[in-house]
């Protein structure tokens, strides 16, 4: 369950952010762990942000909070034709 | 603006309410049960297998996670001292003392209460708590129950079942004995253990943690904590927040190396996995919970124990028995028809699990598992 924005302006295409709710306990960041008596039975939050700052070249920032909180900064480079507006196929 | 600060601020948020260790505070807290200071005396209780309930000049009240207990004082001035042991095996004596005085008194209310006079003198005193023959290889029974919660005004009902069943040594728990943790919740649960035939050794669920810091530890003593009984291990663990905090994970190690070579019986809440899935009741992490049940099969533990699901479950983790009854009282799961329950197992330390069965209070009629 999440939402996302796909970003225009200076972003180039594909470049979208969203927040997140994922209810799998079994990967790395797992279920989310609180002091109180509901610990462990929600998954995770998360947040990712993928900017292509050219048509090829973007980074990808992420953030997860469950049993473990875990940040990670990609570098994106994509390789094949991108289609533009109008133009036929 | 608001609308990018709050992109930005919830997820930080969300950090600083989770938590990457929430038994954290109370395992430490574990480092401080049995241990207190007085004017006239300290006192230490070994591995802190007893809760110091009360402690006055003339007066040292404990409440015993054990069946064998064993307790050093240090006096500093001559002292006549009430020792007051709640939680204890009938047959249970006082040994090792070579203190000039002991007069035991009358026990109170019920059959795990006891009390002794004592006149100590100035220095250090060791003594034992254990009913004979507890320190030898040997067969006996125990019971397990948990769950209790809201079922307080109930549970009556379900001591007079245990107390009807023969040879039980001690009634073993797995969390869950009230509803939300507090003080008055603590306190009653233990007066309604004055009927009980037999001492409760029990470690916390979810459900005591209602209140922060959990006064639990302050009423039935350690969370995380191995105990031996006829030659066999008993470990429990405080699963209560679905993770086991990294200093019980350490403590674990000389636990399971304790065990390897005889019986070992694993007891938490909250199972590391859930066998049938509908209510997500298991660890947080299926990684931790795999890596836990791994460590215990590598070390030959023989049974698994757990509370948490309000039925009964008989299923192998990592090749390893498990059973999880939650029949203490609280709501039952729907349409599985178990009701309140507990269990009955018989051991041997040589022999190893001989027996179980599951006695259902409210239908009178028992699930042989394995005789």
């Amino acid at each position: 369950m999440g939402l996302g924005v796909a970003l225009r302006g200076r972003a180039e295409a594909g470049s979208e952010a969203r927040v997140y709710y994922d209810h799998r306990h079994d990967d790395y960041a797992a279920g989310f762990l609180t002091a109180g008596r509901i610990s462990g039975v929600f998954g995770k939050f998360g947040a990712d942000l993928r900017w292509f700052f050219t048509p090829r070249l973007g980074v990808l920032v992420d953030a997860q909070v469950g049993s473990a909180q875990v940040c990670g900064l990609s570098l994106l480079l994509r390789e094949g034709m991108l289609r533009t507006s109008g133009a036929a196929p | 603006m608001n609308r990018g600060f709050n992109r930005v601020v919830w997820l930080p948020l969300l950090a600083a309410i989770g938590c990457t260790r929430p038994a954290e505070e109370r395992t430490r807290r574990d480092l401080d049960v049995g241990h207190a200071h007085g004017a006239a005396f300290d006192v230490e209780v070994a591995s802190g297998l007893a809760a110091v309930r009360e402690l006055s000049n003339d007066r040292l009240a404990l409440w015993l996670s054990a069946p064998s207990v064993e307790v050093s004082l240090v006096v500093r001035e001559r002292q006549e001292l009430e020792l007051y042991v709640e939680n204890a095996m009938a047959a249970l004596e006082l040994s090792d003392l070579d203190a000039g005085g002991l007069v035991p008194l009358a026990s109170g209310a019920g059959a795990t209460k006891k009390s002794w006079q004592l006149t100590l003198t100035p220095g250090s005193w060791h003594f034992r708590l254990a009913a004979p023959g507890t320190a030898e290889n040997g067969g006996f029974r125990f019971a397990l129950m948990s769950d209790v919660q809201e079922a307080i005004d109930r549970i009556q009902d379900v001591y007079r079942v245990i107390d009807s069943e023969p040879e039980l040594d001690f009634l073993l728990g797995a969390g869950d004995l009230t509803e939300e943790g507090e003080a008055d919740e603590l306190s009653r649960f233990q007066r309604e253990l004055a009927t009980l035939d037999v001492p409760y050794y029990t470690t916390l669920g979810n459900h005591e943690l209602g209140e922060r810091p959990p006064a639990y530890q302050d009423w039935f003593g350690r969370a995380n904590f191995q105990f031996v009984h006829r030659g066999v291990y008993f470990t429990l663990l405080d699963s209560a927040s679905a993770t086991i905090d990294p200093l019980a994970e350490d403590w674990l190690d000389t636990w399971l190396a304790n065990g390897r070579r005889s019986v070992h019986v694993v007891a938490m809440h909250i199972p590391p996995f859930d066998p049938v899935g509908t209510r997500n009741a298991s660890f947080a992490s299926r990684a931790e919970a795999a890596a836990l049940v791994a460590r215990l099969a590598e070390a030959g533990v023989d049974l698994t124990l757990y509370g948490h699901i309000h039925s009964y479950y008989s299923f192998e983790n990592a090749g390893i028995p498990a059973f999880i009854s939650g029949g203490g009282g609280s709501r039952p799961e729907h349409a599985d028809d178990i009701g309140r329950h507990f269990m009955v197992f018989e051991l041997d330390a040589t022999r190893g699990i001989l027996s179980s069965k599951v006695v259902r209070v409210d239908h009178g009629h028992e699930i042989d598992e394995d005789e």
